[in-house]
């Protein structure tokens, strides 16, 4: 058995919830593609799910803030271009 | 005087406090210490003076009057305790456990013969082991042909019965008709038949007594294994050579020295790894931060050639001195380590170590047994049909700090989730088995959806409510101050303790783990814990579980189905720095 839903009214990403297994956080922002939250976040998100992902979900952003580092240094010219350079502030910052 | 006396009361209570009470048996009274003090120029008075002697009280050995402190050390020399171990053992644990008499010391040649006695055994129970295989082999051969001489007998008898049937028939042999009837539908005449059914008859039997002859070769070769095997050396003399052989070998202790100091060089070879990698990856950033700003600056964008200066290079160069100063400890440490492991095989043969090494492993690891409980029954046949590997986890030669096995633990978690293994791995830690780590795929599986039960059954306590939070609050309730807890609420398990009146939970999938503060935020975040949840518009329960660690820990089940977490090193999905990046 599994359900669908948002944390908080207006989020974008879905949270999947699995009654019966503990430790598994799997997440989808368009139900079609599912992401599990350890091993799939962020390197297999696109920079666009990235950036929804972390402003709805802050804590994971910072719990992940190693992982997210080597993102942005990957996905640098994406962000400049989507204006979003105060993500490195965020992540470098709590070195 | 007065100042000394109180000096000296402060301290008996200290050692009192490490010995028990032994230790309020060997005061001496405030004159004889007077006098002593006279005498000693006030150095009766140094504190480490009355360990040595407080020991040998303890091992009731006679203390003369006269004695030095280094009197009372040789005398302790043949009881096991040197003065080096004895201080290391009081700074990391506080008090000094009582040592094993030592075994009488064996002559070289007695040695030797120990040695081989125990080669000897171990050759010849790997080869009973494998005629055993045999005979068991043999042993299902025999079953088959018995079977197999069966179903002959069986088809020789249908075929004598088709004899007597025709004989019955047409009253004799010869009056059998040797010509098709044109009317019948059978291909051949009925003599035919008759003579395929006496061929049938004669092929069964001779079949069958070829099974039966091949049974008695069988069974005369199982005499002969059996003869080979009872010839060979049990599992139990193989025990007793063991056991012997570490007993009076002069390299058991050394290689529990040695092995202690290789757990601690391992981890610290770990965290050195993980260091150099983190101090290349953030020279690396500042480089690459250094070309962005070049562009920048060459763009005539001076607001991200500061953002980039101020944030990027400043962190990173930052992380570097920080990296760097890292490296150069662990560096040196890790150095240390090799000459110290060096200087504790010294004089060792190289074969004689390894014998007493490898038998020191097996001895200290965990072999599955049987469940007594039904959950972990249930778990490990799960875990078979999984084909999951079972590696029993090895008790620690000198058990680890707290915050060496959290370090040894935590790391970026590669598996899709496995915090009830890292928790239970952690547990497992802290009760003495080396546990390293833990896998993916169906071991994280199954003990994530199994642990309930097996908690439950060791004792756990839950709490089924339809708010999240208030299951979670119910069950916290019961934390008390110095223990730790195995806690699960929303879709998360973790280790938590109450410190100084706060509640923490233990964050291990990180590379920054160790202790934080657990409030509703935490269950909120990290849990995900939820106040409701439906499904379908029917109402779900979110029920919080808790367990004091000791309990899991005490169960021989527990540690037991730890095999099937532990994991070789470097088979590991994560750990520092994420080694499967």
């Amino acid at each position: 058995m599994k359900r669908i839903y948002k944390a908080a009214k207006g989020d974008k990403v879905w949270w999947v919830d699995y009654p019966n297994v503990i430790g598994k956080f799997v997440f989808t922002l368009d139900k079609k593609k599912f992401f599990n939250l350890f091993g799939d976040y962020p390197q297999k998100l696109s920079v666009e799910e990235w950036i929804a992902f972390n402003e709805d979900n802050p804590y994971w952003e910072k719990f992940f803030a190693e992982e997210n580092r080597d993102y942005i240094i990957d996905h640098i010219k994406e962000l400049e271009v989507l204006g979003k350079l105060d993500v490195v502030k965020r992540a470098w910052d709590s070195v | 005087m007065d100042s000394v006396l109180k000096y000296r009361e402060k301290r008996i209570k200290r050692l009192e406090k490490r010995f028990g009470t032994y230790h309020g048996s060997f005061r001496l009274d405030a004159d004889e210490e007077e006098s002593n003090n006279g005498n000693n120029n006030g150095n009766s008075f140094h504190g480490n003076t009355r360990i040595p002697f407080g020991l040998c009280q303890r091992e009731g050995i006679q203390i003369e009057k006269d004695w030095t402190p280094k009197d009372a050390w040789d005398a302790l020399a043949g009881k096991g305790y040197s003065a080096g171990e004895v201080y290391t053992e009081l700074k990391k644990t506080g008090k000094v456990a009582p040592r094993k008499p030592k075994a009488p010391e064996k002559t070289p040649a007695e040695l030797k013969k120990l040695h081989k006695d125990f080669t000897t055994a171990k050759k010849e129970l790997k080869k009973r082991e494998k005629l055993e295989k045999e005979k068991s082999t043999v042993q299902e051969g025999i079953k088959a042909c018995e079977n197999r001489a069966g179903w002959y007998d069986h088809d020789a008898k249908r075929a004598r019965e088709k004899v007597a049937w025709f004989i019955e028939k047409y009253g004799s042999e010869e009056a059998i008709p040797s010509v098709k009837d044109p009317n019948s539908h059978d291909i051949y005449p009925p003599y035919t038949y008759y003579e395929m059914a006496k061929d049938d008859i004669k092929r069964d039997e001779k079949w069958a007594k070829d099974e039966r002859d091949m049974i008695e070769v069988a069974k005369k070769k199982i005499e002969g294994l059996d003869e080979q095997i009872n010839a060979l050396k049990t599992k139990e003399d193989y025990t007793k050579a063991a056991d012997e052989l570490l007993k009076h070998s002069p390299y058991t202790e050394k290689v529990k020295s040695f092995r202690a100091i290789e757990e601690e060089a391992e981890s610290d070879r770990k965290s050195l790894a993980y260091s150099q990698d983190q101090l290349e990856k953030f020279k690396w950033n500042k480089s690459y931060f250094e070309q962005l700003r070049q562009r920048a600056a060459d763009a005539g964008e001076q607001d991200v050639v500061e953002f980039y200066e101020s944030h990027g290079i400043a962190a990173s160069k930052l992380a570097i001195e920080k990296y760097e100063k890292k490296v150069e400890e662990l560096s040196k440490k890790v150095g240390e380590y090799d000459k110290r492991l060096s200087e504790v095989k010294a004089d060792a043969s190289d074969k004689d170590w390894k014998q007493i090494y490898d038998l020191s492993i097996e001895r200290d690891t965990v072999v599955e047994s049987d469940y007594e409980h039904n959950g972990f029954k249930d778990a490990s046949k799960k875990l078979k049909s999984y084909k999951v590997k079972y590696s029993g986890p090895v008790k620690y030669a000198s058990q680890p700090s707290d915050e060496r096995i959290i370090s040894d633990l935590c790391g970026p978690d590669k598996t899709g989730g496995s915090c009830v293994s890292v928790a239970f791995a952690y547990i497992a830690n802290k009760a003495g088995y080396r546990v390293l780590d833990f896998r993916g795929a169906s071991s994280r599986e199954t003990f994530s959806t199994c642990s309930r039960r097996l908690v439950r059954e060791l004792g756990g306590e839950e709490s089924g409510n339809y708010n999240g939070f208030e299951s979670a609050h119910k069950v916290l309730n019961s934390v008390q101050e110095g223990k730790e807890y195995y806690f699960v609420a929303g879709s998360h398990a973790t280790i938590v303790r109450k410190n100084e009146g706060n509640l923490e939970y233990l964050e291990l999938q990180d590379n920054d783990g160790g202790w934080h503060s657990l409030d509703d935020s935490v269950l909120k975040n990290r849990y995900a814990c939820k106040s409701k949840r439906t499904h379908y518009g029917r109402a779900l329960e979110n029920p919080a579980l808790i367990i004091e660690t000791s309990k899991l820990a005490e169960s021989k089940d527990f540690i037991s189905l730890m095999g099937y977490i532990n994991t070789a090193e470097e088979k590991q999905k994560k750990g520092k720095g994420g080694g499967m990046k």
